[in-house]
């Protein structure tokens, strides 16, 4: 899961350029967190 | 970059364009997330959308006024932007696949012919 959050991390460090790149960074937040509960029903740890 | 690579992209791009605005017209408005699971979901596996090719995509349809997206509640009770195809999405989306559907039966042609 440290993978899908290092991609995040990525991600919005190449978005945040104003203000309003915000919303992204909400939108990719919920992404992660859908992924994870995803991941955590099918029995796999969201840790290393 | 080389004209053959951006080619390249734009063709891929255009790919995944007519693929979220399909999904869009058979899911109805969804977050990135549903987009994404239904087409691993539809493909079997094959196709596994990364966030860094989804959200780049979206916005382009967005400031194609191709889908609109606005914030609202999953049924999870989070909050989640979702995105819905426009009339000229569909517009957009119909032409493509008459696009596609000729090269298609094109190639079928081709491979039809004796070797």
């Amino acid at each position: 899961m440290t993978v899908l959050r290092e991609c995040w991390h990525r991600l919005t460090g190449a978005f945040r350029r104003n203000p309003a790149d915000h919303d992204l960074e909400r939108e990719l937040r919920f992404h992660l967190e859908e992924a994870e509960e995803e991941l955590r029903a099918k029995g796999n740890s969201p840790s290393p | 970059m080389p004209n053959g690579d951006s080619e390249r992209t734009e063709v891929l791009r255009g790919t995944l364009d007519l693929m979220v605005l399909r999904t869009l017209v058979s899911l109805g408005p969804s977050h990135g997330y549903a987009i994404a699971a239904r087409l691993e979901q539809v493909s079997d596996g094959a196709l596994l959308l990364n966030m860094g090719t989804l959200y780049p995509g979206l916005m382009r349809l967005e400031q194609r006024g191709l889908v609109r997206a606005e914030w609202g509640t999953t049924e999870k009770n989070r909050r989640a932007r979702f995105y819905a195809i426009t009339d000229a999405g569909r517009r957009h989306l119909a032409a493509e696949k008459r696009d596609l559907d000729r090269m298609l039966s094109i190639i079928d042609a081709l491979f039809e012919e004796p070797a």
